[in-house]
């Protein structure tokens, strides 16, 4: 009993986090198919876009960056590059009218 | 004291694998802000079970260290901030353009009402605070609130679920003291 109690606190303290910003799906299809992430990034830094990282997540491609909104998350279709999901820390900035959510 | 210093170097543990790990603020902005809930609910939890399972050795263990839960608890909410800050790359600017996020002003708001519990959580603030020290405690419920609130609008589709599942385990053990108190009956 003596560790047990201590162990079964720190199991639960430490237990694998969960995905913060909820689940997007952008139906982007097999990868093979998908567009390089730098003809999106270079697409988006000629809209005024200031990227700090880009990378594919789940069906889409996620980017974080700065815009005249702050700084942002946001999901592109990985083939059409269609704007999904713009988001400032789970404030919906933008959604694709596509984008039924969950 | 051993035991104490034990409790402490498990609980420094994880901060000492987030920070030396140097991973990407972004991406240890959750797993530090849920450490620290996780922590708190732990110390929260510790009074209803004294109270259910009243003079056993496993719950005078756990209020013996019930402080070291939540100072940790704070600690790693501090940890969280300074993520945080980091990944805004501490401009102000970009900080206040994103404080109308439900989820950005709750955080801020749990942060600023947290200190006031974990700058208390000592033997000079208890003698000094005298009867007050226990409302200052107690502040801690508004802190739980604001967490829970502050996890839900983070994520954009507002799931309930997993804010709930950890905090549900602080709400059962609350009713089942209240429901002691009301019955007078042991669990």
């Amino acid at each position: 009993m003596k560790h047990l109690l201590p162990s079964l606190l720190l199991s639960f303290a430490l237990s694998s986090a969960a995905n913060a910003h909820g689940k997007v799906d952008c139906h982007g299809g097999p990868k093979s198919g998908w567009k390089p992430v730098g003809l999106l990034t270079a697409k988006l830094s000629g809209e005024g876009w200031k990227i700090k990282k880009a990378k594919p997540e789940r069906d889409c491609y996620e980017v974080y960056a700065t815009t005249k909104d702050g700084k942002v998350e946001a999901f592109f279709h990985p083939v059409t590059f269609e704007k999904i999901l713009v988001l400032q820390r789970g404030k919906v900035i933008y959604k694709a009218p596509t984008h039924m959510g969950h | 004291m051993k035991g104490t210093l034990f409790l402490w170097v498990i609980l420094a543990l994880p901060a000492t694998l987030f920070i030396g790990g140097n991973g990407e603020a972004s991406k240890l902005l959750h797993p530090t802000g849920e450490l620290s809930a996780r922590l708190m609910i732990i110390a929260m939890c510790i009074g209803p079970l004294a109270v259910l399972f009243e003079q056993k050795g496993w719950t005078r263990w756990l209020l013996k260290h019930r402080r070291h839960f939540g100072v940790a608890a704070f600690g790693y909410a501090l940890l969280h901030l300074a993520y945080y800050l980091i990944d805004m790359e501490f401009s102000l600017a970009d900080m206040l353009a994103e404080m109308d996020a439900a989820g950005v002003w709750t955080g801020w708001l749990a942060m600023l009402l947290m200190l006031f519990p974990a700058l208390a959580s000592n033997d000079a603030a208890m003698r000094l605070l005298r009867q007050n020290w226990k409302r200052v405690q107690q502040l801690a419920y508004g802190v739980a609130i604001l967490t829970v609130a502050h996890w839900i609008f983070l994520s954009y589709d507002r799931v309930l679920g997993p804010a709930l599942v950890h905090f549900a385990p602080l709400i059962l053990l609350n009713l089942a003291r209240l429901g002691k108190r009301m019955t007078g009956k042991t669990v």
